[in-house]
């Protein structure tokens, strides 16, 4: 986690504030992203029942509990900028996580 | 039997920057495994050792043997009897125990675990690499890397990439539906990795690659349109799935970073293989995981849709959160997910 800190400046204080600048400042245009590239949860949904695709942790025998720890994880896991660097880089990272579904 | 969609990406040099290869040959459709003796003569091999498990083996294992005794070769085989085998470090030096030093070329027969434990024997002994696919389950099939757990951690291992890639869709459709569904799971990850590589790359400023990321959405698009066929084992959906799975993975190879392939909805899946390996916590196969975290994943994009972010009010909740124990960031909170 050293290693990858030297790389990525997660909890860099200077390099999350232009981070920070630039989310806050493009956020129209980073949810048009989002918009044009992500289906509906329950366009996926309904696709995910007629399959019968599992939909969540616990149906793929997970605990409920173990959700929100996971999705915070991510943020560690590998080097990449994701959804749960976002949602850290604006601190709402636990918030979001500890209901999430 | 090529993909179209890949004959393009040789050499070609694209507006991203990049120049974008794939060398290896992709043999898909009905009767495609018949193809094996062209293929094994071609190359000039003569002793391949194959690697398969005891359901694939049945699936296409004997097959393949009989194939390579047609082009004139004589195979060595170790067929795993493990019953839950997984991609970590047991499973791969047994298979590299049982190898044969005489082998001049590594024959994978299999999906997700088999593929990824050979391409690892491949590296390690310096020999092409061959995969006939039975189940199209996962997009590992062209990558050059491994996905193993190795001291507890889910990592990406660089290995072999396949010199050939052998999807038969007579044998991918006989394979259990909950793999082929692991396959489209896989691929509609897609949807939020794509979505994250074009975020990361207006927030840090990331290499992205419009083209990719197109050809990617392309071949998820089909996948989706012909998804109601894989309950029926249609064997037009079930290429569909293959063939976006196999792009997938050159995609990757493509632009020399993952992006195209794996967001967060991956590294969710990856925590319960982590756990699983660590722990013994159930585990499913990997593309289910996927869908499982790329439904979580897009019902979390759904909530932050609604919000509009203050600069100031995150700054200073930044600045509480990085010190407050327990919460995501100080403990590390990785170390924390695989303690629960």
């Amino acid at each position: 986690m050293i290693r990858l800190e030297e790389k990525e400046h997660k909890y860099d204080p200077q390099a999350a504030e232009v981070r920070r600048a630039v989310i806050c400042d493009a956020w129209d245009e980073l949810m048009a992203i989002v918009e044009e590239e992500l289906p509906s949860a329950a366009a996926l949904t309904e696709l995910f029942d007629r399959l019968g695709i599992p939909k969540s942790v616990t149906e793929i025998g997970q605990p409920a509990e173990i959700l929100p720890m996971t999705l915070k994880a991510t943020k560690d896991i590998r080097d990449k900028y994701v959804l749960s660097r976002l949602l850290w880089d604006l601190g709402i990272l636990d918030a979001l996580c500890e209901n999430a579904e | 039997m090529a993909i179209p969609e890949m004959e393009k990406y040789r050499n070609y040099t694209c507006a991203c920057g990049k120049t974008h290869d794939f060398s290896g040959e992709v043999i898909s459709g009905s009767g495609a495994i018949g193809e094996l003796p062209r293929v094994l003569r071609e190359r000039g091999i003569r002793r391949p050792f194959i690697i398969a498990d005891e359901n694939t083996y049945a699936a296409a294992g004997k097959q393949t043997v009989s194939l390579c005794r047609e082009a004139g070769a004589e195979p060595s085989v170790f067929i795993s009897r493990e019953k839950k085998l997984e991609p970590e470090e047991s499973s791969v030096g047994l298979a590299m125990m049982h190898y044969d030093y005489a082998a001049d070329a590594c024959i994978g027969v299999g999906s997700g675990v088999i593929n990824d434990i050979s391409k690892i024997v491949a590296a390690v002994a310096d020999k092409p690499y061959i995969i006939v696919g039975t189940a199209p389950s996962m997009d590992g099939f062209a990558s050059a890397t491994s996905s193993v757990t190795r001291d507890g951690l889910k990592i990406s291992l660089p290995s072999k990439a396949a010199e050939v890639i052998i999807g038969d869709t007579d044998i991918l459709a006989a394979a259990p539906v909950r793999m082929m569904l692991s396959g489209l799971g896989d691929m509609l990850a897609k949807y939020v990795s794509i979505c994250e590589w074009r975020l990361a790359n207006r927030i840090t400023g990331e290499y992205y690659c419009p083209e990719i990321a197109e050809l990617v959405r392309s071949a998820l698009k089909k996948c989706v349109d012909n998804a109601d066929g894989l309950l029926r084992r249609d064997k037009a959906a079930v290429q569909a799935v293959f063939e976006g799975l196999v792009l997938s993975g050159a995609a990757m190879k493509y632009v020399g970073v993952s992006r195209p392939a794996s967001g967060m909805e991956h590294y969710i899946s990856h925590v319960f293989d982590m756990r699983g390996v660590e722990f013994g916590t159930p585990m499913d196969f990997h593309g289910i995981q996927c869908a499982v975290g790329t439904l979580t994943a897009v019902k979390l994009y759904e909530r932050i849709k609604k919000i509009t972010p203050d600069r100031e009010k995150a700054r200073a909740m930044w600045k509480i959160l990085i010190w407050l124990p327990g919460m995501s960031s100080c403990v590390p909170s990785l170390a924390a997910a695989r303690r629960i």
